[in-house]
């Protein structure tokens, strides 16, 4: 079937399969491996992207449910060559080890900063409550969200 | 890989409903598709036609009052009723419910009407239905019918019928001159994201002074949420004075603590949580009544987060 959608800005126009996920389009037909299938149950957050202005679990979205959407993913943060600060304060806090989960809580982060500039450290957890780490430890990470919120990048 | 299916995107609910009586095989909506897509690449369901709901307009819209009603649409998702303005006044326990349930992914996605039509045991939606007397509209190519969820609750079927869907949840507003305070919490394996072990909804009204309604629903504790009837009438009609109110707020927490321990016991006798839950509950009756009298700084602030 045809989707129309827009993925870091640019429109696209796929045939996808009717039982695809958002998750597989992005990584197998748009080369976007940033999203990782971590559990594929909507429980790890690792294929979090930002559909419409809201984190989404990309593998709980149909593909057919992104028509006519914008997708902004981790491969569309950094613009103009820079880093977008939370990707910044992610290097400077040490708030990355394997770099499995980083996307998805990048995106999450970034979700939550999209209607919230300047949030509590309550409501980065909150935030990000939905996306695992198994090595980096989230201390780093909230430190990192904190940073970037506080704009010390 | 999911099994192979054949997906339609109408653009409004009269198409949506045209098209489920016209797609032949097993037709199953879909709107946030949180659960439904799992239990679809599990083997749990199976369909030859998904219809999608997410982009139907009329679903989709924004919370309304209407006579005397709060007007939710199928559609709403649980961040929504999280933060509308008019659901976290007329309705908290569900704003409450929607808070606390799932992660922020997950509440992007996952709607009220999905959370009623699949009315998990652990659903937190429907103890606060349950709660808010709330009616919900089902509609199939053979028309609407309205039903109250206390009837769907105690129905021994399944109330939603093939290829039909939920398209209006209504909850009636407290009357002129009554104060409704209401209130959600929930015990799960870790603070946030889990499903519930346990959850509670409470609704109470009060008008000077006097309790006029007081309206709870206890869920997880088997195939739907139960209302606490008994425990409810015991109540109404007490006078909650502004000097003797912790006495009585304290009362009414250790009664319904009681209460509830006592409904555990009847309802998952001899289930391996039965000795868990029965003490655990315990804490929802304490933790709901601290939300429902908030000026006697009742709360221990650790239990629930329903007064965030």
């Amino acid at each position: 079937m045809k989707l129309e959608f827009k993925v870091n800005g640019k429109t696209y126009e796929l045939d996808v399969d009717p039982e695809s996920r958002l998750l597989d389009v992005l990584r197998e037909e748009l080369g976007l491996t940033g999203a990782k299938e971590g559990c594929g149950e909507g429980e790890c957050g690792a294929c979090t992207v930002i559909m419409d202005g809201l984190a989404v679990n990309s593998c709980l979205v149909l593909a057919a449910q992104a028509r006519g959407k914008e997708i902004l993913t981790v491969e569309g943060l950094a613009e103009n060559g820079e880093l977008d600060r939370l990707q910044q304060a992610f290097i400077d806090n040490g708030a990355i080890q394997c770099g499995y989960c980083t996307p998805g809580m990048l995106m999450s982060a970034k979700a939550l900063f999209l209607r919230n500039p300047h949030p509590s450290e309550t409501e980065i957890r909150t935030a990000l409550a939905g996306n695992l780490c198994r090595c980096t430890g989230y201390v780093n990470i909230i430190n990192a969200v904190k940073d970037a919120a506080e704009g010390a990048v | 890989m999911m099994p192979e299916f054949q997906i339609a995107c109408p653009q409004n609910l009269a198409d949506a409903i045209t098209e489920a009586s016209r797609l032949q095989g097993e037709v199953l909506f879909v709107n946030g598709g949180t659960d439904l897509i799992l239990e679809l690449r599990s083997g749990q369901k199976k369909a030859d036609w998904l219809i999608d709901l997410s982009q139907v307009p009329e679903l989709q819209s924004l919370p309304t009052l209407e006579n005397g009603m709060l007007k939710l649409r199928s559609g709403v998702t649980f961040t929504r009723l999280s933060t509308d303005p008019l659901v976290r006044k007329h309705a908290r326990c569900l704003a409450h419910a929607g808070e606390q349930m799932g992660s922020a992914q997950i509440r992007n996605r996952a709607t009220l009407g999905g959370n009623i039509a699949s009315a998990s045991p652990a659903g937190d939606s429907l103890p606060a239905l349950a709660a808010l007397e709330a009616e919900v509209t089902i509609e199939g190519s053979e028309g609407a019918r309205t039903l109250t969820v206390a009837e769907m609750l105690a129905a021994k079927e399944k109330t939603l019928k093939a290829r039909e869907l939920v398209t209006e949840i209504l909850i009636p507003l407290a009357e002129q001159g009554i104060e409704r305070r209401s209130t959600f919490t929930k015990i799960g394996s870790r603070t946030q994201v889990s499903i519930a072990r346990l959850n509670l909804a409470a609704v109470m009204e009060l008008e000077h002074g006097v309790i006029r309604k007081m309206r709870l629903a206890v869920g997880a504790i088997g195939k739907a949420p139960l209302r606490l009837y008994e425990f409810e009438k015991e109540w109404e009609g007490k006078a909650v004075k502004a000097e003797s109110a912790g006495k009585i707020a304290g009362e009414i927490a250790g009664t319904l603590a009681e209460f509830l321990t006592k409904t555990v016991d009847q309802a998952i006798p001899g289930r391996h949580s039965q000795a868990y839950k029965r003490q655990a509950v315990q804490a929802l009756a304490f933790d709901v009544v601290a939300e429902l009298f908030p000026e006697q700084g009742l709360g221990q602030g650790g239990g629930g987060n329903g007064g965030r």
